[in-house]
């Protein structure tokens, strides 16, 4: 093996390589194994002289990494969120606050008539779960009014979520059954 | 690996128990955020139980979440770290927004220690739930104007498995409960993508907020006089609350675990202004009227913390 | 010098579908990678698995890398979430910090705990290291000082060049033959 391909090597490492060598020594890489273990070893050289040699070494170990890939490249960009929704081919309209949506998902959820009995029969409760009502603050009756869920969508950005991390706000706006109401989104 | 399990033992028996109700958050929201789980849980609040399932993934890209709801209609939220999409099939619409950075839990020591001013961490020791073993840690508030939690923690992975919100003598307000519970195995694409297609919904996009100044010398020209011990004001913003309603003044104050916010807005514009107290779970509200500008307090504090705030704010600076 | 960085080049030669370019990226980091996992897990045979698996995670959306960060901390914390999932998978704890890719460059691999190695790794990394050491404290004072500046100090080809006051050539060829007398001692150990 020339000393100039090695040498070469030597500077890919330190990430000297002008991009025309570059190419020219990737092509010899994927058609010289020989030149590949040299490279590994090195590589080996600076993670030892950095101490950052594993407890196990297998230099053989990126062949078997290349032997697992997928026979197909990498995917060009993964499936964005929610890509199973068919979006529309206008552009998205822009609504004044989340809450244009959310007024009509919290709309007085919490009825006057108490909830019926499946709701809570389970061995929750026996946890000493309770209602609002019954925390020991002189307060006559804790309910929802109607426009209380646009400041309360609004706040729940801000809180802190110790649990569920950001998820909790939206636990609060999912658990919500929905009630079409005559106050239809956005017309205030 | 024997020998290694008694040190880590032995080490772990001298560690203090406020030290050691840090460590467990931290890992907490580490593994909240790092892991990828897969379960279906219970949400308890004020007599209704809703029961939901969350899939949560990490993986080169970021974090990925899939919330949807198992009672009643299929409510979903899709989020990754830049957007977050809301799926209403009921009114067969789709909000899309900008994620925010879930607002971590505070886990600089730093934030811990201001926090325990007003709040006692406690590692209450073993239990079991949804079939794991168990640490609880309770969060309890030292006076009556906050709101505490009681977390059941997984021993091995310190998933969370339980949270009660509770109030200051521990009664659970608020519940998240898993019943069923995978952890660390791995999530598909197909479980990631919303079960319907949204064919024919309305969609529309949540338009950001306004300057988010968070320096209290952005004047309001509105002041609160009367926080609880501990809060302080974290953000600022002069903002539409709702197309057709005006701007709304919105000052959010923290003590670094509770929130409350306070909207500033001109009474004549709302038709259905908040009067007296509300709230939904943890969430309490109060609203009255101060000179012609509707005042709502908003927060997971008790009824009597968002009316005592509410009371306070007046005209002036915020120099006291 | 390129421009861009070999790394960025090589992960742009990938998206286009060359996989030698991605051998080339597993060779640079197989070490680090597999350290970091080691320190997961605690097991060879495991941390190796999840060393692979994370690079295949990596290869597989890597045209979802962004270039906003190195790929090495891309590929860093794709390790350590593959490591936690792994645990958590098989009712391990994770431990309770991450490690700071500034502080695996410094970690020395001591944790102070006995920790279960076979013997023959064990063994073969001893021997690499004092070989390589024994070797560069053989070689020759110019060849020394350049291959010393350039990894321990992550001095620039140029700056060496400054500093040893000799055109970018020969810091080139010194640090390249300082490499190439090592790896002669270093050959039959692997092969």
């Amino acid at each position: 093996m020339k000393d100039s391909i090695k040498e070469q090597l030597s500077v890919l490492l330190d990430d000297e390589l002008d991009e025309a060598e570059q190419a020219l020594l990737l092509r010899q890489l994927s058609r010289n194994p020989e030149l590949c273990s040299r490279l590994s070893r090195y590589q080996l050289i600076s993670d030892a002289m950095h101490d950052n040699l594993p407890r196990c070494v297998d230099p053989a170990f990126h062949t078997r990494v290349t032997a697992a890939l997928p026979a197909q490249g990498p995917a060009r960009a993964a499936a964005p969120v929610a890509s199973r929704l068919l979006r529309p081919a206008a552009g998205l309209a822009l609504a004044a606050s989340v809450a244009v949506v959310a007024v009509v998902s919290l709309q007085n959820v919490r009825e006057q008539s108490p909830a019926s009995p499946q709701a809570v029969a389970s061995a929750h409760t026996a946890d000493g779960y309770i209602r609002a009502q019954d925390t020991p603050v002189p307060v006559a009756s804790v309910h929802t009014a109607p426009g209380l869920d646009i400041y309360l969508v609004n706040h729940n950005e801000y809180a802190v979520n110790p649990g569920m991390q950001g998820m909790l706000p939206y636990v609060r706006i999912v658990g919500k059954e929905t009630q079409l109401s005559g106050d239809a989104a956005g017309s205030e | 690996m024997r020998c290694l399990l008694i040190v880590l033992l032995a080490a772990s028996t001298q560690v203090v128990a406020g030290d050691s109700a840090r460590q467990w958050l931290d890992d907490m929201s580490g593994a909240l955020q790092n892991l990828n789980y897969d379960g279906t849980f219970v949400y308890l609040h004020d007599d209704h139980m809703e029961a939901m399932r969350i899939i949560h993934r990490v993986d080169e890209v970021g974090q990925r979440e899939r919330l949807l709801s198992l009672s009643g209609s299929a409510r979903e939220v899709l989020r990754d770290d830049r957007t977050v999409t809301c799926i209403l099939p009921d009114n067969k619409s789709v909000m899309v927004g900008q994620s925010r950075p879930s607002q971590p839990f505070p886990q600089l020591p730093k934030d811990l220690d201001s926090i325990s001013r007003y709040y006692l961490l406690e590692d209450v020791g073993d239990d079991r739930m949804t079939g794991f073993p168990a640490r609880v840690i309770a969060i309890t508030p030292r006076d009556r104007y906050r709101y505490g939690y009681r977390f059941w923690v997984d021993k091995d992975s310190a998933m969370l498995l339980k949270s009660d919100l509770t109030t200051v003598d521990g009664k659970p307000i608020e519940q998240v409960m898993f019943t069923r519970l995978s952890i660390g195995a791995d999530i598909s694409e197909d479980d990631l993508q919303p079960s319907m297609s949204g064919d024919g919904y309305e969609w529309s996009r949540q338009m950001d907020g306004g300057k988010q100044a968070r320096s209290p010398d952005s004047s309001p020209g509105w002041v609160v006089r009367r926080l609880p011990d501990g809060f302080n004001l974290t953000h600022y913003q002069h903002r539409p609350m709702r197309k057709g309603r005006g701007d709304a003044q919105h000052m959010v104050f923290s003590d670094g675990l509770a929130t409350v916010s306070v909207y500033i807005e001109d009474a004549d514009k709302i038709r259905d202004p908040l009067s007296g107290l509300s709230g939904m779970g943890a969430m309490n509200a109060y609203g009255t009227v101060i000179e012609g500008y509707q005042v709502t307090v908003v927060g997971e504090v008790p009824p009597a913390t968002v009316e005592m705030v509410a009371g306070s704010v007046s005209r002036g600076a915020q120099d006291d | 010098m390129g421009e861009r960085s070999i790394d960025q080049a090589l992960v742009e030669r990938v998206q286009q579908g060359d996989k030698q370019a991605f051998d080339v990226l597993v060779l640079k980091y197989q070490n680090k990678i597999i350290q970091l996992a080691y320190r997961y897990v605690h097991d060879h045979e495991e941390a190796m698995d999840v060393a692979q698996e994370a690079f295949i995670k990596a290869y597989k959306s890597l045209g979802n890398f962004r270039g906003d960060s190195a790929f090495f901390t891309w590929i860093y914390r794709i390790a350590i979430n593959t490591a936690k999932n792994h645990l958590v998978s098989s009712a391990r704890r994770p431990p309770r910090t991450d490690l700071d890719a500034r502080d695996a460059e410094q970690y020395d691999g001591a944790t102070g705990l006995r920790e279960y190695a076979t013997p023959e790794h064990e063994l073969l990394r001893d021997e690499l290291k004092e070989t390589i050491a024994g070797a560069i404290s053989e070689l020759p004072d110019d060849l020394r000082t350049a291959i010393t500046l350039r990894e321990l100090e992550g001095m620039s080809y140029e700056e060496i060049a400054q500093a040893m006051d000799c055109p970018i050539g020969t810091v080139r060829s010194r640090i390249f033959r300082a490499r190439d007398a090592i790896d002669m001692k270093l050959k039959p150990l692997l092969d």
